[in-house]
């Protein structure tokens, strides 16, 4: 499944945005424009419907609280919501609709509350609440359906696929989210040992497959990479992630992982997330991590690594080597800019002469990069 | 309607000068697009793009330095160019290079350095290299923060440390393009083309 739309109401810095999205999704904007709580929404709908999340109401706590979570320029309208359109894949692919608002309680308990929650599947109602049950016993309300295995069933897969939603900050140690992030930080660490814990749990076959995938988009970056193994430690048993270089000698150069750079492995990571699951793909700033040649080769990578099999991926980024490629996209790269009003989310396919010159050959490092730097040009105001 | 502009130059003090300037000739255009903090190399890379996407809706303007006074500014252009000039491009030339333009407000340019007016050239375009002749100037003063932030080693091609940051504030708050066309006459012709371009 593919999301191919999000609405924001409310949503944080977001006080009303609706923007379609491709398979690669590039996100920039200035600091602080809300890239990060562009991507946490979708963390967010992934918190509701993890089986073991604690559903709505933990997703929201964990944020803080909805008064944390509610847009500050919302002004009378309190409700936040989320709506996502979504695609799935095949010959006749459905198109399902995601809706959820949430508010809370004005006064006594000011409990937080699922005050809209609604799935359509190719423009069939499939779920409409507030429904009869909770208008006669409103604690249901403060649980959503897509949390509910019992409730959920006719849309399991829209749960499924949220669920699977997976978000890599490639910096793990990265703990300069204050509490509202709290426990948040270690929900995957795709590197280091869990990264080898993840490739050792899967089946023989077709962790040859992915690690043949991953070296063959690999090349591009690391021209003399051959081939990556998966093996044994013959003395500790530890499984290893092992490079074959070509080199200038007859054998080629073995190297383990414990010898790679970090800027490799967290690419082998990276690269490896993206051929587990089908679900959406999280990546915030990964330039923080990466050296600017692969930085440089990030775009096309992703765009290799889906042509097999196409895992959704939105990216939040800061970097013109990124996007100095010259194969993306004005409708791939959505620009925040940040207004009195509420972050505005815009394409850069629809912004007339950022398109017009990409359409010449100049690329979205570029042309749309500056716009997202400290403005020198609004000095100019006389 | 609105008057959009992208810009395409060096570096910043350059990218600086072309907004001045624009703001200069019309106060209502707004640079919407500023490209390049590249290098020489990069504007040169980049014009036939722009030469393309330029428009009635994009207009453009690009800074290139002549470097050198045998250089001649329209051989440069068509060179960069490759293809013949759109009509809603325009690329300027500094005589040989933005320090020219920048010398060219001396009494701007003497309260900032502190020296006397008298001191700096009324014919800026006419030093093979302008940055040493700015450089000189600023060894002169008898601030001890511009002759070491600012002119640097003479001895050597680097300028001092604060030198593109004492010159973007230069050209922010004093310099004036009105001033300095008197001066420079590739300054006094870029003026009135770029005017032409705004009302194209
Ligand atoms: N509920 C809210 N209403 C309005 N602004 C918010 C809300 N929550 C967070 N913000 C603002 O969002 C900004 C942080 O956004 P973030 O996604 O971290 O930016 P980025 O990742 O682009 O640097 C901060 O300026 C913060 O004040
Ligand atoms: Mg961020």
């Amino acid at each position: 499944m593919k999301i191919s739309r999000v609405a924001l109401k409310n949503w944080r810095n977001f006080k009303s945005v609706d923007v379609q999205l491709q398979d690669r999704q590039f996100i920039i904007g200035p600091n602080a424009s809300g890239k990060s709580n562009f991507l946490d929404a979708f963390r967010f709908l992934r918190d509701i419907a993890r089986p073991d999340g604690g559903g709505v109401q933990k997703a929201v706590a964990d944020r803080g609280g909805l008064s944390k979570l509610r847009c500050l320029s919302a002004r009378t309208d309190p409700e936040v919501r989320l709506v996502l359109e979504l695609r799935s894949e095949g010959d006749s692919p459905d198109q399902w609709v995601y809706e959820i608002g949430i508010r809370q309680q004005p006064r006594g308990r000011r409990e937080v509350y699922v005050s809209h929650e609604s799935v359509t599947k190719n423009g069939d109602q499939l779920m409409l609440r507030p429904n009869e049950e909770d208008s006669e016993d409103d604690v249901r309300l403060t649980q959503s359906f897509l949390e509910q295995v019992n409730e959920n069933r006719s849309f399991r897969e829209l749960a499924t696929f949220l669920e699977g939603v997976t978000y890599l900050h490639l910096v793990p140690q990265l703990l300069r989210y204050s509490d509202e992030f709290q426990g948040r930080v270690l929900e995957a660490d795709p590197f280091g040992q869990s990264l080898l814990e993840r490739i050792a749990k899967t089946p023989k076959k077709t962790q040859k497959a992915r690690l043949r995938r991953i070296a063959q988009a690999l090349k591009s970056a690391l021209p003399q990479l051959r081939e990556l193994q998966f093996e044994k430690d013959e003395v500790t048993g530890r499984p290893h992630l092992a490079a074959l270089y070509d080199h200038w000698r007859p054998n080629a150069a073995r190297q383990r992982e414990d010898q790679f750079s970090d800027g490799t492995l967290r690419l082998i990571g990276l690269l490896w997330s993206l051929t587990e699951g089908d679900s959406l793909l999280l990546l915030e700033e990964p330039e923080l991590s990466l050296n600017a040649a692969i930085v440089g080769r990030m775009a096309p990578l992703i765009y290799r690594m889906q042509k097999s099999r196409k895992r959704q991926v939105v990216v939040s980024t800061h970097s013109v080597d990124l996007l100095r490629d010259p194969g993306v996209r004005p409708n791939e790269v959505l620009l925040l800019e940040p207004s009195k009003e509420g972050t505005s989310v815009t394409p850069l396919s629809e912004m007339q002469d950022i398109r017009r010159l990409m359409d010449a050959g100049m690329t979205a490092g570029e042309v749309a990069l500056p716009r997202t730097a400290p403005k020198q040009l609004q000095l100019f105001s006389f | 309607m609105p008057k959009h502009f992208t810009i395409l130059t060096e570096d910043l003090p350059s990218e600086l000068v072309a907004i001045k300037l624009l703001k200069f000739v019309d106060p209502e255009v707004e640079v919407v697009n500023a490209i390049g903090r590249q290098g020489e190399g990069y504007v040169r890379s980049r014009l036939p793009n722009l030469n393309r996407a330029a428009n009635q809706h994009l207009k453009v303007v690009a800074l290139l330095d002549t470097d050198s006074l045998r250089a001649c500014p329209e051989d440069l252009i068509a060179d960069a160019l490759g293809a013949p000039r759109n009509p809603f491009l325009s690329v300027r030339c500094p005589v040989t290079e933005i320090e020219s333009w920048i010398m060219a407000d001396a009494e701007a340019l003497a309260t900032f350095l502190q020296i006397r007016e008298a001191a700096i050239s009324d014919r800026p375009d006419e030093f093979e290299d302008a940055k040493i002749e700015l450089r000189r100037l600023a060894n002169s003063s008898p601030s001890v923060r511009i002759r070491s932030d600012f002119a640097g080693d003479l001895g050597v091609a680097r300028p001092g440390p604060l030198y593109n940051p004492m010159l973007e504030e230069f050209l922010l708050n004093q310099w004036r393009p009105g001033h300095a066309e008197r001066r420079s006459p590739s300054l006094a012709r870029a003026i009135p083309a770029l005017r032409a371009l705004v009302q194209a």
